[in-house]
């Protein structure tokens, strides 16, 4: 079918599921599209004069994607917000908005996942490319990180001069990626002064040297394997990065105040983003402004960012739930450094662990989470468990705390676990929810009604 | 009474929770009063033989397989041979149990040759096969399981639950004995529906990471055989409350 007739089609049936509320037409005429004119993102990309900024990583591309795009603000702009990041969703996305491209000016944010990530460069060409970091997340589906590390690197080679490659310096795989790049690349991190008190890497994944082989030294650890890394044989260290996180202060419940400098100053921000992991999104949007957009946008962020709210299921609160969406090991140990940094007021918890295509098949990962992480995260707090493999987790919970009688408890019904759980907050405390992918769309369909926007 | 757990590479043998397993036999020492270490061995670090009880070795991404393989047929064959005919305890999963053979036959490129110990090798196969990812069920070998149960006092299922994924296919020499039957998934090599290895007191798997805090019987045999073969005395371990554990167990055995 042609190029233009496909266009068509896909708007209709974009329209059509939209109209009778089938869906929210994310994926959908994507996946048609794909299937009547298998080269539609390049042949989009050949018709039409518009910009493509990508986000790339393992955890906090949808955080990073809605801080650059609320950053940029531009008239015609097109994202994937509901997280629906392989090929059809950025098709569907290009689909939804063909008007704009007709614009000549519009801007593409896009972010991608990781297996997807090597044939939507390579189909987009971006102007600009955001790899926040890399850990391992899912390994039934995408083997092993290395692997995806070689195909990501192996795209990044072939972007022309004049694209951006925006790469996390703490870690050194993703600085690894930057290695042998013809593109541009420019750096982002966090401050040393960011980093806790020295302690041993638990779930760290690049250990070692890739070029060889030697184990890394690290002066400080921000968190997992991200950090002020070196090699002893002198051959790689961390890069300065260009922008960076100097601090992050909590100012009240919601709200933390981060500065970030640049070459060309440093901006003050505040969102309602905790967590050092947001810390480092935060240099990471900043950035892309700092790179793509006018000099203006770096210096307005403070305005662009007022009153942002977190992405769906990212610290999103609901009621009194705050939802801490935790996929794999490093995303799951930080989200629970977030509860031992609120034992003031112990809310419950409740961990949803599901074993769903899109959570990976195999929960093995939950015993590469951080076990004194667990433990200080669950004590003194009421403790949930639901989802399709709740004893799995109740059973990971127990062998953290080393104490076969600590209280969790144990409920097959998602429905009653969240009532359970919400019954023991207590004033103006709250529940914490700890949910794997698909859990979180079931918890936010019982708790708002909407599995995603 | 005392054990010391060897856990081999921990840094580079750690793809899928691993640790897991340290932390289950660590614990379930704990909870019943026996006293326990865990000596972590880098490459290039010697191991204390005389000292290890119960030696665990995980499985690992490709660039950190090569270096372990490098050092233990290197440095370690000689005081593994020995460990193994002493009748020792050990679990090696997936990589690591791979090395315990002859050798393993790439796709391409030359064979990397085992510790060959154990009489099996481990071919992959490229892409004409389907690489061996999902649940897996076995039922275990019944020389093992009346083992098993002379160690595990309150009454167990006959199965290990795990998950498993690996593109190199392990088949055993006529002398060995698996671990056991698999009832799902496909085991050493989706032909001949055996699973793992189990020679004298060491056992080899492709279940890998967390695979003893649901499988205590598994569990407690390694205990229970490490400290009758340290005290040599009979050994009879307390009962402890393994209610969610059986309760993961079922759940798994229920998986697609």
């Amino acid at each position: 079918m042609a190029f233009s007739l496909t266009l068509v089609v896909t708007r209709f049936l974009a329209f059509v599921i939209k109209t009778l509320g089938l869906g929210a037409g994310s994926t959908w005429p994507g996946e048609i599209g794909l299937l009547l004119y298998p080269a539609l993102l390049p042949t989009f990309r050949q018709r039409f004069s518009f910009h493509v900024i990508l986000v790339a990583g393992t955890n906090g591309k949808t955080t990073t994607t809605k801080l650059i795009a609320q950053g940029l603000p531009r008239a015609f702009l097109i994202t994937n917000p509901s997280g629906a990041n392989i090929a059809n969703g950025v098709a569907s996305a290009l689909i939804s908005h063909s008007k704009f491209l007709s614009s000549g000016k519009a801007l593409a944010i896009f972010e991608v996942d990781e297996g997807a990530m090597p044939t939507i460069v390579t189909d987009l060409q971006p102007e600009l490319v955001v790899i926040l970091n890399l850990f391992r997340d899912q390994l039934d589906r995408y083997a092993e990180l290395e692997m995806t590390a070689h195909k990501w690197q192996q795209v990044l080679d072939k972007l022309p001069k004049t694209s951006t490659v925006i790469l996390n310096a703490d870690d050194p795989l993703v600085v690894s990626l930057g290695e042998t790049c013809g593109a541009k690349v420019v750096y982002f991190g966090l401050d040393e002064s960011l980093a806790p008190p020295l302690s041993p890497i638990h779930s760290g994944d690049s250990l070692f040297c890739r070029r060889c082989g030697q184990r890394l030294t690290y002066a400080k650890i921000f968190y997992a394997h991200l950090g002020m890394w070196s090699c002893p044989s002198g051959d790689r260290a961390r890069p300065s990065p260009k922008y960076y996180c100097v601090s992050q202060r909590e100012e009240n419940a919601e709200n933390c105040s981060f500065v970030v400098k640049s070459p060309c100053g440093q901006v003050e921000v505040d969102l309602p983003l905790a967590g050092l992991y947001n810390a480092s999104n935060v240099a990471a949007a900043a950035a892309v402004l700092g790179e793509f957009g006018d000099k203006g946008d770096l210096f307005n962020i403070r305005q662009a960012w007022e009153g942002f709210r977190p992405a769906f299921g990212r610290q999103e609160r609901i009621g009194q739930a705050v939802i801490l969406l935790s996929k794999n090991p490093t995303g799951m140990t930080e989200n629970l450094k977030l509860l031992t940094d609120c034992q003031k007021n112990p809310g419950p918890a409740l961990f949803v662990l599901n074993d769903g295509i899109a959570d990976g098949r195999d929960v093995s990962w939950i015993y590469d989470v951080d076990s004194t992480a667990i433990t200080s995260a669950v004590k003194g707090r009421a403790v949930f468990v639901s989802g399709s493999r709740a004893e799995e987790m109740g059973l990971r919970i127990l062998s953290a705390v080393g104490d076969l009688k600590f209280p969790v408890q144990i409920r097959s019904d998602l429905g009653a676990g969240l009532r359970d759980t919400l019954r023991e907050v207590k004033g103006e405390g709250m529940a914490y929810i700890i949910p794997t992918y698909t859990a979180m769309l079931q918890v936010r369909k019982e708790l708002c009604g909407r599995r995603i926007l | 009474m005392q054990l010391t757990i060897g856990f081999l590479y921990p840094n580079l043998l750690n793809l899928y929770g691993d640790y897991g397993n340290v932390e289950c036999l660590v614990r379930r020492c704990q909870w019943r009063g026996i006293e326990v270490s865990v000596q972590e061995i880098s490459p290039g670090e010697d191991l204390p033989w005389q000292e290890i009880d119960l030696l665990l070795a995980g499985g690992g991404p490709d660039l950190a397989q090569k270096l372990v393989a490098e050092d233990l047929v290197t440095k370690k064959t000689a005081g593994l041979k020995n460990y193994l005919e002493a009748e020792k305890v050990g679990l090696f999963i997936c990589g690591s149990y791979q090395l315990l053979g002859h050798y393993y036959r790439p796709w391409q490129g030359p064979d990397l040759p085992g510790v060959g110990i154990l009489d099996l090798y481990t071919q992959h196969f490229g892409l004409t096969r389907k690489r061996c990812v999902g649940n897996v069920v076995v039922r275990l070998n019944p020389q093992l399981l009346t083992e098993i149960k002379s160690f595990y006092s309150a009454s167990c299922l006959e199965t290990l639950v795990g998950f498993e994924n690996h593109g190199g296919r392990t088949y055993l020499g006529k002398d060995l004995l698996p671990l056991g039957k698999i009832t799902k998934g496909s085991g050493n090599n989706g032909e001949d529906y055996l699973e793992g290895v189990h020679f004298r007191n060491f056992l080899g798997t492709y279940l890998h990471g967390p695979l003893l805090p649901k499988n205590p019987h598994l569990a407690d045999w390694l205990i229970g055989k490490a400290l009758f073969l340290k005290y040599s005395q009979s050994v009879s371990l307390l009962p402890l409350n393994d209610d969610l554990a059986w309760a993961a167990h079922r759940q798994a055995l229920a998986l697609k």
